[in-house]
């Protein structure tokens, strides 16, 4: 499999030491470790959010580290999606225009308003939300804003879906939910990299790699004939080798 | 899209929204205002003295004139386009009664004339020429329409004669107040009529080509020797004075207007800050999915740009639906403008200029979500750097915008109370005395002048006095040409003038210029000027300069004069023992220089100040006490707006408090007591900058008009006592409305965790 993302030596002001990785086409990779050890500046980086003090990050044959401010939020809103923990949303916007939001900046001009609403409206009806379509942020729970917050991550069609602790706010029945829509878009072939505490939804994940202190300390790839009960069983023994 | 988040935005918040279109019309609407009301008065005065036929250069003289010298004079001169001579004939003021009112305690030069023939008309209220006036009619000056509330049909007694009040007449040259005569028109028989019941004295006036240079035809004037016996004016001149007098109210809604456009753009900028801190995370997350931020910033300025709109149309249609009520005075003075279309056009860029610096200050606010990285923004984190992300300069701000109303309550308060202060004069070239006793248009000034001398000198009940004579001489360029001066002769220390540079003549060879005078001669105090009297040449330093805008502003005054001379006029100033009552002083002493067969002219100063500067004083007072009520309006939104952010930031401190125990008068105490030194601190400085700031301020404006080294008559009274006590009462009330939210905070709401 052909590599989306390289990382080669990122630093990041002593907080990201040394990382190199890469993360392959349609691959979902987690990165795990504990609280400080870097997983969400490793993610500011590799996303172009932020730039790193040294190191390479290439994204789809892109080398974004040197590309100015602009230029990378160009590249984020093309071919990179993001789903945040606290489910940022404006909140003067319903659920469907919030969702439209990139793809109206992405498209302007060139692709009708009808057209985008209805691949808008195509990923909630596959999320299951379709019908809140019109409620504002305030009117939804927490599981059907991730959906949403989701739903837009995916509206210009990204490369790769970034995802920052996507159920750390919901609780475990919708994170399950949140994570079983995470597996369905990456087998529909959408490359996944999210940072996450939960041990069971690093174990959807194909790869996981181990943070501690700014360096990456182990991977581990739980294998695809294993039951999802044994996959999580045996993430948790990896862990605890870690010293998680 | 963008429509979509505006609407919604405005629909959320419309608090916020009103508020920074409030902000905004107003701004629009005081400058649209000024803009307006400036062109206005500029161009009313221009129709009238176009329409009028103003002169360039106008000589009054008392006594016989020589025509065909003047004939030969013109004649000899290119840039004369025409000439004439008009009489006016000047009479008494008790003589006087216009309707029911009597002229006896005006302070105006009255007279008659009649409608001149080539140029100088006087015209009607249409701002045409009054072409035919009937035996027994009188066209009146236009200011004591208003002033006594005359109407056509009502009549005018001169001494035992009877008109009727045909209309009113506008008079291009004498129409302010601040001009100190007034000209009635009555016809040919008429004039010829009534001529002994006064003294004539003559008005030789030219009309120059447009190239001509005024200021050398009126020193080629005087070097012929031809008739001067009394004051020069030219029409640069008579338009300020026409000007001056609107213009000084114009001038305070103009300082008004720069003020609350400096409040609008902090209340807005505050605002605009405090959206951005409560948006961080929105803005983080716009970020983080990739919209640029020109993007980003264009979603707030877009709210920013209709609210502007909005703004500029209210406040030009708000400044054309109020206009009226300030242009009324104008209109009847002046007439209607012909450029009525610039007008319009100036308050339309006044409007767009004001809303442009405050987009513009809108942009630069907005500056600063591009400084805030995504990162920086979802984390609420500062990486990398010390600064915080969104800094809220909150208490600042009210602080400034404290003193900033307090400078606006103060600076119109000051400029009146100098206005209306009997010193105010002394920045026109008068005097600072109780009473002036004017001796023109009469023979043997000279020996008059020493009998009224002796006279003075043995009244018991005047306490000090000062005769001064102008006489005409003529200074000595540096190029060896040279510029009539009329040199006023006497001691200038017992009532002094304000000087703006240097003081008042004492030795021998010392004179003090007026400012228009040396401004033409080049001259700065410590330079030389070589004057030629009637003796000899003699070289004078120059000790002081003062602004004077009498008797044609190009003034001198010198303690001594070689040889004396004739004495084209003089002017007495008095000052009265305390407890002689000043009004019954006059009467007599009206009566008394009448029996002694001396014609002058006695005015209490304090009197003239009244009818000079009355009007203009009424419509400072106007914009005085609408920048009073606009500045406790905005401190008062400003602080109410303020507190409930305060409020909502605070919410879960309020909260735990109650819970604690803290009654509402505690936790209502406690924002108070916050308040106070922010309070004490803008008064503090609204007190310092409407002194001292506005004196230089205003000082400014009035050099511009003629008025030079202008001091500030503070009016304690108001500074230190109602205007702080204004203040006090609207922040006390903006924070009370302001903490009503407080009673519905609950106790528990901390407990939940609720934000």
């Amino acid at each position: 499999m052909e590599e989306l993302l390289t990382v080669k030596k990122l630093c990041k002001d002593g907080i990201l030491k040394d990382i190199s990785f890469d993360v392959k086409i349609r691959e979902m990779v987690a990165i795990m470790g504990p609280s400080g050890s870097g997983k969400s500046t490793l993610l500011y980086q590799v996303s172009g959010m932020d730039r790193a003090d040294s190191g390479e990050v290439w994204i789809d044959g892109t080398e974004i580290c040197a590309l100015s401010e602009d230029e990378r939020a160009k590249l984020r809103l093309s071919r990179m999606g993001f789903v945040f923990q606290q489910m940022n949303m404006l909140k003067n916007l319903n659920l469907l225009d919030n969702i439209l939001l990139p793809a109206s900046r992405l498209n302007r001009g060139k692709v009708p308003r009808k057209e985008l609403e209805s691949r808008a409206r195509r990923l909630m009806g596959k999320m299951g939300i379709e019908a809140l379509a019109q409620r504002r942020i305030t009117e939804v729970s927490g599981g059907q804003l991730q959906r949403a917050c989701i739903c837009r991550s995916m509206i210009n069609q990204p490369k790769i879906l970034f995802a920052d602790e996507p159920t750390g706010a919901l609780n475990q029945s919708t994170a399950q939910e949140v994570m079983a829509e995470f597996t369905r878009l990456n087998q529909e072939g959408t490359t996944i990299l999210m940072v996450t505490h939960d041990s069971k939804v690093a174990a959807k994940c194909g790869r996981i790699l181990y943070l501690l202190d700014g360096r990456i300390q182990g991977e581990f790839s739980p294998t695809g004939a294993m039951g999802e009960k044994e996959r999580e069983a045996a993430v948790s023994r990896w862990l605890a080798g870690m010293g998680w | 899209m963008k429509a979509r988040i505006l609407w919604n935005e405005l629909k959320g918040g419309p608090l916020l929204a009103v508020t920074t279109w409030l902000f905004m019309a107003v701004s629009a609407f005081m400058f649209a205002l000024t803009c307006f009301l400036a062109i206005g008065l500029l161009g009313s005065v221009d129709t009238l003295m176009e329409a009028a036929k103003t002169p360039d250069f106008l000589q009054m003289h008392a006594g016989e004139i020589d025509e065909a010298a003047l004939a030969r004079f013109t004649e000899q001169r290119e840039q004369v386009l025409s000439f004439q001579t008009l009489r006016f004939l000047n009479l008494e003021n008790s003589a006087m009664v216009l309707g029911e009112h009597s002229l006896a305690d005006n302070t105006q030069d009255n007279g008659v004339c009649v409608q001149s023939e080539q140029f100088d008309y006087l015209v009607d209220l249409e701002n045409h020429v009054i072409e035919e006036v009937r035996s027994g009619e009188i066209y009146v000056p236009v200011c004591y329409r208003q002033m006594f509330g005359l109407s056509v049909g009502e009549t005018v007694q001169i001494g035992e004669a009877e008109f009727t009040i045909a209309g009113f007449l506008r008079d291009s040259q004498m129409n302010a107040m601040m001009a100190s005569s007034k000209r009635f028109l009555v016809s040919d028989a008429d004039y010829e009529l009534l001529k002994s019941a006064g003294s004539e004295e003559y008005l030789i006036e030219f009309l120059l080509r447009e190239d001509a240079d005024g200021n050398a035809f009126a020193t080629a004037y005087t070097d012929a020797g031809l008739p001067t016996n009394g004051p020069a004016i030219t029409k640069p001149l008579i338009r300020m004075m026409n000007a001056l007098s609107d213009g000084l109210m114009i001038l305070v809604i103009l300082l008004v207007s720069v003020v609350l456009l400096l409040i609008s753009m902090l209340c807005i900028r505050f605002t605009l800050l405090t959206q951005l801190e409560a948006d961080q995370k929105e803005i983080g997350m716009l970020k983080a999915i990739g919209m640029p931020k020109e993007e980003i910033r264009n979603l707030y300025f877009l709210k920013f740009l209709a609210l502007s709109g909005l703004g500029a149309v209210c406040g030009l249609v708000l400044a054309f639906a109020s206009k009226g009520a300030l242009t009324a005075q104008m209109q009847e003075l002046y007439g209607p403008s012909e450029n009525g279309w610039w007008g319009f056009l100036a308050a339309f860029a006044g409007a767009a200029l004001t809303e442009g610096i405050l987009l513009l200050s809108v942009r630069r606010t907005l500056k600063r979500t591009e400084k805030l990285s995504a990162v920086e923004a979802l984390t609420g984190q500062p990486r990398g750097s010390k600064q915080r992300p969104l800094p809220s300069p909150q208490y600042l701000i009210v602080a400034l915008v404290i003193t900033l109303g307090m400078f606006l309550m103060i600076l119109p308060q000051n400029i009146l109370s100098t206005i209306s202060s009997p010193r105010f004069v002394t920045y026109m070239g008068i005097g600072d005395g109780e009473i002036r006793l004017d001796l023109r248009q009469t023979e043997d000034i000279a020996g008059k002048t020493e009998q009224l001398k002796k006279l003075l000198a043995q009244e018991e009940m005047v306490d000090r006095f000062a005769a001064l004579q102008t006489l005409s001489c003529r200074a000595v360029l540096p190029d060896g040409t040279y510029s009539a001066m009329q040199v006023e002769q006497g001691d200038h220390t017992v009532f002094p003038v304000s000087y703006a540079k240097g003081a008042a003549p004492k030795a021998k060879n010392e004179i003090a210029l007026s400012y228009l005078c040396a401004e033409e001669l080049g001259l700065s105090v410590g330079d030389t000027l070589l004057l030629l009297t009637e003796e000899a040449p003699q070289e004078y330093t120059v000790c002081g300069i003062y602004s004077d805008i009498t008797n044609g502003g190009k003034t001198a005054k010198a303690a001594f004069l070689p040889g004396g001379g004739t004495p084209m006029w003089s002017v007495f100033y008095v000052s009265l023992k305390e407890g002689v009552p000043k009004e019954q002083w006059l009467l007599t002493w009206t009566q008394r220089l009448s029996d002694s067969g001396i014609r002058a002219r006695a005015v209490d100063i304090q009197e003239y100040v009244t009818d000079t500067y009355g009007q203009t004083i009424q419509e400072i007072r106007m914009a005085a006490w609408a920048a009073v009520l606009a500045a406790a309006l905005v401190m008062f939104v400003v602080v109410v707006l303020f507190t409930r952010l305060l409020v909502a930031q605070d919410r879960n401190e309020i909260s735990l408090r109650k819970a604690l125990g803290f009654t509402l008068r505690d936790i209502k105490g406690l924002y108070f007591l916050r308040f106070l030194p922010v309070l004490l601190a803008g008064i503090l400085a609204g007190i310092l900058s409407g002194n001292l700031l506005g004196e230089q301020l205003a000082g400014i404006f009035l050099k511009t008009l003629g008025a030079m080294g202008f001091r500030f008559r503070i009016d304690g009274k108001a500074v230190c006592g109602w205007i702080p006590a204004v203040a006090v009462v609207t922040v006390f009330c903006g924070v009370l409305l302001g903490l009503l939210e407080v009673k519905h905070i609950r106790a528990y709401e901390c407990c939940m965790g609720k934000e």
